[in-house]
């Protein structure tokens, strides 16, 4: 564990280092998401408002399941972003290889030495101070159960967008052309959870609750927090187990990602 | 005029080979309109506001997605990987204007994946759009001038800030500061109609409410004709007014150009 341990602290000192190259470039990004992702943040708002109520949710409410979708992608993305994008061309040039002779295991050689991607420091930041307008505004009271609640369900979430990416990743052992499937996976599926599962058909809220569990990634928790109804005759525990699916469908990828690593063949080059 | 012909004709055949690509990006296509149906119903279903019906939000939300699809461009971005491996001298020396060539080249790539995404969408919404209200003979004129002069706008502003990558160690970062200026001021998000009034105030002071908003508006007739040519007009004024910024930025690019090897 303290290998571990030294070993992730050397690796995030290198990608701090990377990124700090480029200062101006740095800051300069860290300002365009904070614009960018503050536009829909902003749309969303004004969308819901405009109407007073999306199924059950006011504007602030719904603000809070963006701003939990955003602030988990910004924590898983910052440990699997690098990787898994980066895996495909690292299999292509032949680099990967040199992974599979180290003496740690390939996956998490492939993690550390993508580097953790300090850059999601924007994504982070404009979702917390997001929550944290759209908390006050509905004078939420924050103790000590609900804030653990809040930290847990963040967690649980995290590890659902990195198990997403993880499992995006998988197809490069298979083909090293560009892959839609990621971006199925990774964008247009999770448009879906902006808003309250409750307005979709029954079909879409099954499939995002029990196949690409992505509701468990912003609407349950924020259900639980905020006493909202969960889709019909769905078990009244659901809310609850946020950290628990996290858990769940993070090993799940990784076992994926074995498997497709037991397949994979090298380029030779 | 040729010369143009024949990059628009080569990108897009360099597209038409990526067939998976296109067939996901229908998938995506498709479910993003999907959402859009679905939130639009629970909204509208509240009856809040009676200024939005239904098929004019679908009409609004397929009007945008194909102008945006289609006028989709990493100005930046091509120019960067240009400066860095040296091509950037090859294509100055190109007998054909550079912003001629990237316009061609942007239509010639995004037109086949615009098409095969709209198509689908727009047939699923023939389903639900029964009730709609078509343009009469003034306004379909005056909207196709309109979106016209809409998508060559987006075009000029996303050329001109690309060019600020000969300043620019990296610059991956403008189509972030493009998309979240675009979406607010643009109304591509949520029609201005529903803005608070400072918001819709300042979107008057920027060009970009008359890429997709000013047609889609002309276009749903919520523009009588003389306020149509108003808005047109101001389009134009962006156009020229940008297009000459442009030339001087190209030729101050141009002149501190330095291609390191290549």
């Amino acid at each position: 564990m303290r290998d571990f341990r030294r070993l992730f602290s050397s690796f995030f000192k290198v990608a701090l280092r990377r990124e700090m190259a480029y200062r101006g470039t740095f800051i300069a990004g860290i300002i365009g998401q904070w614009i960018s992702y503050g536009a829909t943040f902003l749309g969303i708002y004004i969308m819901v408002s405009s109407f007073d109520i999306l199924g059950g949710w006011n504007g602030s409410e719904v603000l809070m399941l963006y701003g939990l979708s955003v602030m988990s992608y910004a924590i898983g993305a910052s440990f699997f972003y690098n990787f898994s994008r980066g895996l495909a061309s690292r299999i292509r040039s032949g680099e990967f290889d040199a992974s599979l002779t180290k003496p740690i295991h390939p996956f998490l050689h492939e993690v550390f030495s993508a580097g953790y991607n300090v850059g999601y420091i924007s994504h982070f930041t404009v979702s917390l101070i997001i929550m944290a307008i759209a908390l006050r505004s509905i004078s939420f009271t924050p103790t000590v159960q609900r804030v653990l609640f809040l930290i847990l369900g963040v967690l649980g979430a995290s590890l659902i967008q990195g198990a997403s990416l993880i499992a995006a990743s998988t197809m490069s052992f298979f083909t090293v052309g560009n892959n839609p499937i990621a971006d199925f996976l990774l964008w247009d599926m999770k448009e879906f959870t902006n808003y309250p599962i409750t307005i979709f058909p029954k079909g879409i809220q099954f499939v995002l609750t029990f196949i690409l569990p992505f509701a468990f990634m912003n609407f349950y928790p924020a259900a639980a927090l905020l006493g909202k109804a969960i889709p019909e005759g769905y078990p009244a525990i659901l809310p609850y187990l946020s950290p628990l699916v996290g858990a769940l469908v993070f090993a799940l990828s990784i076992l994926l990602w074995n498997w497709g690593l037991k397949h994979y063949k090298s380029t030779g080059s | 005029m040729r010369k143009y012909w024949l990059v628009f004709k080569k990108s897009l055949k360099s597209e038409l080979t990526y067939r998976a690509a296109a067939l996901w990006g229908i998938v995506g296509a498709g479910l993003s309109f999907l959402i859009q149906i679905f939130l639009w119903q629970a909204l509208l279903s509240t009856g809040v506001r009676n200024d939005t019906s239904f098929p004019d939000m679908l009409l609004y939300v397929l009007i945008n997605s194909l102008v945006l699809q289609l006028t989709r461009a990493n100005v930046a971005g091509v120019i960067e990987t240009a400066m860095i491996d040296g091509t950037i001298s090859m294509e100055l020396l190109r007998p054909i204007s550079y912003k001629g060539y990237m316009l061609a080249h942007t239509l010639g790539k995004n037109i086949y994946g615009a098409l095969t995404a709209t198509l689908p969408i727009l047939l699923l919404s023939l389903f639900f759009l029964s009730g709609a209200v078509l343009p009469d003979l003034v306004h379909i004129p005056l909207f196709l001038l309109s979106a016209l002069l809409g998508i060559a706008l987006k075009f000029e502003v996303t050329y001109l800030a690309g060019l600020t990558a000969f300043w620019l160690q990296r610059c991956w970062f403008i189509r972030f500061y493009l998309t979240g200026l675009s979406s607010i001021f643009g109304g591509t998000m949520v029609p201005i109609w529903f803005y608070p009034e400072f918001l819709k105030t300042l979107s008057y002071w920027l060009p970009f409410r008359y890429v997709t908003f000013e047609p889609i508006n002309i276009f749903l007739m919520k523009t009588s004709v003389e306020q149509a040519w108003v808005s047109i007009l101001a389009a134009l004024l962006w156009m020229i007014g940008l297009s000459i910024v442009d030339k001087l930025v190209w030729r101050a690019a141009t002149k501190k150009l330095t291609v390191n090897g290549g």
